[in-house]
């Protein structure tokens, strides 16, 4: 991370340099746009940002978000198929409503949590490769405003960023490493989930907190959050510290 | 349409598909309806499911190639024992290919733990990829190759592999019905409840409310269905699959919708453990019930 005085170019560079990182080593789909949204709250000044990506079965998938409010946000917009960040996914097009509360009857079933978790805004960016909408990148902002041009502009590109990441760094059949990669990000978040629960239970914390300790572990720890996701349903010695579970 | 609305539609025909064809057998939903269903559904000319319990990949199980004939297909955590499951002549010789020469799309689909599509058998890069496997199943007859891992998160079950004597890639429909067969190959087959069922309790197997593919299958299953299955592994000392079986019955013989006993589950309001007054009516759930396919 750049420093807090750095000039917005110097922090934007700085943000790219850190997405090129996270492409060149040993890539990671889930490592990579949880960064990637770490870096849009950090450079649009934005409260919260995720990312939605179409798992192939025809529904779209929560698999990044900075905050547990914005995960919680999207997971109800994908069950009620309502929201500006549903629609960005369903439309392709840019959906941007710089102040949700003026127009109540528009998402209704979105509103009203949305300012629950304290977001006055929500913008939607697809991601797009060519012609083919693969996901969509979603802010929240915590005040009722637009995005300037230059922040849309910023904007439009670390969805394009988030896209072109989809494909990761191998080479190969451009839709074979498409579908593999969105299938590996369907995957490995799926397992996150199923890992806070195995959590939650033997360690008596709520899924929130089971979130936190595994993203904790995994910084801790240097490993990659899927992979330790995995290695604790799969209940592995290695992170017995974690799980607190007698191995198998 | 839009296209959540037909993921769903295209679960539900799926799932009409495999149970009407299992019920013209007279069972439960098995790997070689599954197979059957593909090929008259995809349009491919073979397909197979090769399922392994445990957690080394298929081809690590040892040397023997299994029968592929009709062969048993073992739930998910269960014996260790290799079994697969062919529809046509051509998935049954390509299945043995991939568990022989210990290379080719199946193996690394399973590895990968992602799909491996060759729309194409006859290049350069697929002899290099699989200098075993590749000129084989040319020799086979196949075009073109299609294998999907039998995964969900940390559920990892087997391969669901497709194969077509003519090459050319799956189309984008093709290709969602070949992730919701699946996911709901896992569903259905592998994670089958360990429990007869009551005749009149396998009913909401045919409609729409006791499976997550009411809502388009378990890819696209909410985050409570995952985060109870993990919840489920610990009440129960299983693994994920066994655990998603258990959720699945609790569902099951209740009439209740999977993320309806989910989000209970989530919430602490129901507990799955062996013997819990709230969780399931007793019985043992290591015990060996009807698990043919």
């Amino acid at each position: 991370m750049a420093e807090p005085s750095a000039t917005r170019e110097e922090r934007i560079a700085g943000a790219f340099a850190d997405l090129a990182d996270v492409l060149a080593d040993d890539f990671d789909v889930i490592d990579y746009l949880q960064r990637l949204t770490g870096h849009c709250v950090a450079l649009l000044g934005v409260a919260a940002a995720g990312v939605l990506v179409d798992n192939g079965r025809g529904r779209p998938q929560l698999v990044a978000a900075s905050t547990e409010q914005a995960r919680v946000l999207e997971v109800l917009q994908i069950q009620q198929a309502q929201g500006p960040c549903f629609d960005t996914f369903a439309t392709g097009e840019p959906v941007s409503c710089a102040e949700l509360a003026r127009t109540p009857d528009r998402w209704p079933s979105f509103t009203g949590p949305a300012a629950e978790a304290g977001y006055r805004g929500a913008h939607g960016l697809p991601m797009r490769l060519g012609n083919e909408v693969v996901g969509a990148l979603n802010l929240f902002t915590g005040q009722a405003r637009e995005l300037s041009d230059a922040d849309r502009r910023l904007g439009r590109t670390l969805a394009c960023h988030a896209a072109i990441g989809l494909l990761g760094h191998r080479a190969g059949d451009r839709r074979e490493l498409l579908v593999q990669e969105l299938q590996v990000a369907s995957h490995s978040r799926i397992a996150i989930e199923q890992a806070k629960g195995v959590l939650a239970e033997s360690r008596g914390l709520s899924v929130e907190e089971a979130f936190a300790e595994l993203r904790d572990y995994a910084r801790r720890h240097r490993r990659k959050l899927s992979h330790v996701a995995l290695a604790v349903v799969g209940n592995a010695g290695d992170v017995m510290d974690l799980t607190g579970r007698a191995p198998k | 349409m839009t296209r959540q609305a037909q993921g769903q539609e295209r679960a539900a025909s799926l799932v009409a598909l495999l149970t009407g064809h299992a019920a013209a057998r007279g069972g439960p939903v098995t790997a070689a309806d599954v197979c059957e269903v593909c090929v008259t559904a995809l349009r491919v000319s073979g397909a197979s499911v090769s399922c392994l319990a445990g957690t080394s990949a298929p081809r690590a199980s040892g040397t023997s190639v299994p029968r592929v004939s009709g062969a048993a297909v073992r739930p998910v955590d269960g014996s260790g024992e290799v079994a697969a499951h062919a529809a046509g002549r051509l998935a049954e010789r390509l299945g043995a290919l991939g568990l022989a020469p210990a290379e080719g799309p199946c193996p690394d689909a399973w590895e990968l733990g992602c799909p491996v599509l060759v729309p194409e058998l006859g290049t350069t890069r697929v002899m290099m990829r699989w200098p075993r496997y590749g000129p084989a199943a040319l020799g086979e007859g196949a075009r073109a190759v299609f294998a999907f891992p039998l995964r969900s998160g940390a559920i990892s079950a087997g391969v669901l592999s497709l194969c077509r004597t003519t090459p050319g890639p799956l189309s984008d429909a093709q290709l969602t019905d070949a992730l919701l067969v699946a996911d709901l190959t896992i569903e259905l087959v592998l994670c089958r409840p360990a429990h007869r069922l009551p005749r009149s309790q396998t009913g909401p197997l045919t409609g729409p409310s006791a499976g997550t593919w009411s809502r388009g299958g378990l890819g696209a299953a909410g985050a409570e269905v995952h985060q109870a299955i993990g919840m489920v592994c610990v009440q129960r000392d299983v693994g994920p699959g066994q655990a998603l079986a258990a959720l699945r019955e609790h569902a099951l013989t209740r009439l209740r919708p999977l993320e309806e006993v989910a989000r209970d589950v989530v919430g602490r309001r129901l507990r799955l453990a062996p013997g819990d007054p709230s969780g399931d009516p007793g019985g043992d759930p290591s015990g060996d019930p009807d698990q043919e396919c």
